[in-house]
């Protein structure tokens, strides 16, 4: 995918794999996310020591990063630096090496990763919560993977994996910035065409079974604050609830976008979304988050808070969950629905201020369900009806649908 | 009023007007998308806490948005809601900084909605109540922060727990409840005055009606008298410092490793910053990142950050790694520093690092926010409004030399003040 813009004499170059945690099993959770690490550790025709610097020259920047559904990486820089891209993005398609010694010292990186994931309260009850959401589809265990399969994968699971879903067929190469379209793809064959397809990567067949009843969870551990976080199971992107799912979200806590790179770093607007009202103004919550994301299969709609300093843990969940069945309930008004879509409209506009952010929701959108459901996102949040959100609310806050998480602080040599 | 232009007809040759009540308003023309954003930032920031009454300054920038003398919080929260507006109001050591972005058709409204806001909150008890209650919860979250603790027992360290670089800008939870809403409003009317205040306003208008909205927004505004203050000089260290902070309820240790440096006004500025980037930032990490990360696997984060300031800022090392390589980690430290502090870098180092420092611009001018916080940046350390155009000619001239004595003057391991926060004992 290539698109042309030419604000900035920039160019980013996003490579996109159809993999992500999901297409994990037992044993090799992490796996995906330990591939994306690997495939930064220099190729046939990149050695390990100039792996350093052959984008920065550019004045460039380089990232990459796993989550549940794909595998991506990128590199914006100044745009003659477009041949350089390519080049890096296939090698990194077709030649990466996994020497062993690499592999063994990219794994206590990626278990130090870990644990300080683990230092945060939110992050550990986000984790525990998921796991306890799903029975039987693979959202449920972490990208980052459980502990014991990071400590005894083999570099030959690394690598295996690395063949299964590093090819052609699997791929989408979105290209944005400052470039020319037909000379850029005429740089895109010669790189990446000599590039031989691979059998089609086995998709995941588990379709998550209706949830029967609430699941509750609590993890007491030493700390300071305590977090309450609900999850329920939600539309995935393609499906006909995501736009009501996203207004809800913007509704309840104010509209975020649906751009995973850049959309989540600032807090929304949301000082007359429902739940800061209910929860934050009335002194209950320091702070209340939603998150409705675009994925390829249904996930979570989740909503987190941390209680205030001396709040009953027990009347700021009452006050959440009556708010959430009073919205299934009664659905909501033509005016939070008005100021709700105004938000996300204004929310694509700023997601658009950069080639990277551009080049990164053509990519993301069309792994998890094909680009034309993001072209299509202005008009489906414009078209949706206050009766779609209402039935939604209604569908998704069946208490049978929810799973709720508490993390209780507990004085210092108490945790148990 | 007084207006001044650069006449360059490379680079952003942005418009700056200052108001005749002193305040200054620079104004940046962009077609990338139609929007605006808007950076306004007053020279007020946590230094101007008073000794007894830590954190007022933070929890003023958590209240100054619930309330006008003119619009209620409701009124404020449906304003920018209403539009799709997240103001971020941050604080640091010296700004006071009120950030968003909007659609450009709204740039009017919201930019009336900022000047009311600086200019006269009304600070309404029963929100700054509700407030402090917010920032006590922080308060009780940043405690069980290894990374938080590290880093602000370092600063404590570098400075001295009462300097105001030293103490913690959000104050404690002791101070932070003895706050009234008086004791604001003093703070308020000490600091926040025309000449402390710079907009800065990048997008989809024309420059000259951002000159003329904001004039009309700032230009009335007759606040006048400044409380001035005073930054005690800070000290150096002369002897190698070891904290610890054990959690033992946590799994993983956070190192803050640091010196203090130099002013940003200081003419070695650009030595110690390329210096800076070789040493942990250049390539995930630089020479840190290269023997840490790369070649030791001990951690998945570690890099510098140096932080010139009005007083000589801090250069600060940060680690996240396994309680049985805290060791092994500031070995590695101190040989990267040693290194430095003996040899100085390589010639194709400082090449690397400024071609990245220099390429890296466009990157950083690319969005309104990014040009907007280049622009704050330059008008409060008086860089001049040509300083992008200038920035790649004082990389430029930088000598190895140079970078070598800064690193002989400041980095010495004998003098490394260094905190360790995490499951760890000594």
């Amino acid at each position: 995918m290539v698109r042309e813009e030419h604000t900035a004499p920039l160019v980013s170059a996003w490579c996109w794999y159809h993999v992500g945690s999901k297409d994990e099993r037992p044993g090799i959770t992490g796996v995906s996310h330990w591939v994306e690490h690997m495939n930064f550790k220099g190729t046939t025709n990149i050695p390990r020591d100039q792996v350093k610097g052959i984008i920065e020259q550019f004045g460039g920047s380089w990232n990459g990063y796993t989550w549940i559904d794909q595998t991506t990486y990128l590199e914006t820089a100044s745009r003659d630096a477009l041949e350089r891209m390519l080049f890096i993005e296939s090698e990194r398609m077709a030649r990466c090496l996994y020497d062993p010694e690499d592999c063994e010292s990219e794994r206590t990186v990626i278990i130090s990763e870990l644990q300080g994931g683990e230092n945060d309260p939110d992050q550990l009850l986000d984790q525990e919560l998921t796991a306890a959401a799903f029975n039987a589809h693979p959202y449920k265990h972490p990208t980052i993977g459980w502990l014991s399969d990071l400590q005894t994968m083999t570099r030959d699971d690394l690598f295996s994996y690395y063949h299964r879903y590093y090819i052609p067929n699997n791929a989408t190469l979105v290209i944005v910035g400052d470039v020319d379209t037909d000379s850029a793809l005429k740089r895109v064959d010669h790189h990446f065409g000599p590039i031989a397809a691979g059998p089609n990567p086995e998709r995941l067949r588990t379709i998550e079974p209706r949830q029967a009843g609430e699941r509750r969870l609590t993890i007491r551990k030493e700390g300071t604050a305590a977090y309450l976080k609900v999850g329920y199971h939600a539309p995935a992107v393609a499906e006909a609830g995501f736009v009501p799912a996203l207004l809800l979200d913007a509704i309840l806590t104010g509209a975020k976008g649906v751009n995973l790179w850049s959309s989540f770093r600032s807090q929304p607007p949301q000082r007359q979304s429902r739940l800061y009202r209910a929860l934050v103004e009335r002194g209950l919550a320091s702070a209340v988050s939603g998150a409705m994301l675009p994925t390829e299969q249904p996930f979570l709609y989740t909503v987190s808070l941390t209680a205030t300093e001396g709040t009953s843990h027990e009347s700021v969940e009452a006050i959440l969950l009556e708010e959430l069945a009073r919205v299934a309930q009664q659905g909501v008004t033509d005016a939070e629905l008005s100021r709700a879509k105004t938000q996300l409209q204004a929310q694509l506009v700023f997601d658009q201020d950069s080639v990277t952010n551009v080049a990164h929701q053509l990519g993301y959108f069309e792994t998890i369900g094909g680009s034309a459901v993001f072209e299509a996102l202005p008009a489906r949040i414009a078209a949706t009806t206050i009766e779609e959100v209402g039935a939604l609310a209604k569908d998704m806050f069946r208490v049978s649908n929810r799973t709720l998480g508490w993390f209780v602080p507990e004085p210092a040599g108490d945790s148990g | 009023m007084t207006t001044s232009a650069t006449h360059q007809v490379r680079g952003l040759a942005p418009s700056r007007v200052q108001l005749p009540n002193g305040s200054t308003v620079v104004a940046k023309e962009t077609r990338k998308t139609p929007a605006v954003s808007i950076n306004v930032a007053i020279r007020a920031g946590s230094i101007c806490d008073p000794a007894d009454a830590l954190g007022a300054t933070y929890v003023l920038s958590r209240v100054i948005d619930r309330g006008t003398a003119t619009r209620s919080a409701d009124a404020i929260a449906e304003e920018l809601d209403g539009r799709g507006v997240s103001l971020t109001i941050s604080v640091t050591r010296h700004l006071f900084s009120l950030v968003c972005t909007c659609l450009a058709d709204d740039f009017e409204s919201v930019l009336a909605l900022i000047g009311d806001i600086v200019k006269s909150p009304s600070i309404p008890n029963e929100e700054l109540a509700v407030r402090k209650g917010e920032v006590v919860t922080v308060l009780r979250q940043d405690e069980d922060n290894p990374a938080v603790r590290a880093l602000e027992r370092l600063m404590s360290l570098l400075y001295g727990p009462d300097h105001p670089y030293g103490r913690r800008s959000k104050g404690t939870i002791e101070s932070v409840e003895s706050l009234t809403r008086s004791r604001l409003q003093d703070l308020h009317s000490a600091h926040f005055v025309p000449s402390a205040l710079t907009a800065v306003i990048v997008g989809d208008i024309d420059a000259i009606r951002i000159v003329d909205v904001a004039s009309s927004v700032f230009g009335s505004w007759n606040a006048t008298t400044v409380r001035p203050v005073l930054l005690p000089p800070v000290p150096h260290a002369t002897e190698r410092r070891r904290i610890t902070i054990p959690m033992m309820n946590k799994s993983q240790t956070e190192l803050a490793y640091g010196f203090t440096t130099i002013t940003r006004d200081d003419p070695q500025y650009y030595p110690f910053w390329l210096m800076n980037n070789v040493f942990g930032q250049y390539a995930l990490g630089g020479r840190l990142g290269d023997n840490i990360r790369e070649r030791q696997g001990m951690a998945y984060h570690v890099s510098s950050t140096f932080d010139a300031n009005i007083l000589p800022g801090p250069l600060v090392v940060r680690a996240g790694v396994n309680a049985t390589n805290v060791d092994r980690a500031i070995t590695a430290i101190d040989q990267e520093v040693t290194a430095l502090h003996r040899e100085g870098i390589t010639a194709r180092e400082l090449t690397e690092s400024r071609q990245y420092m220099i390429g890296s611009m466009p990157r950083q001018l690319e969005t309104n926010a990014g040009i907007a916080q280049f622009l704050q940046t330059a008008e409060f350390f008086n860089l001049g409004l040509d300083y992008d155009v200038r920035l790649p000619e004082l990389l430029g001239a930088v000598s190895l030399e140079e970078v070598h004595a800064m690193a002989q003057r400041y980095l010495d391991v004998s003098r490394a003040s260094i905190v360790i926060a995490g499951p760890y004992s000594e």
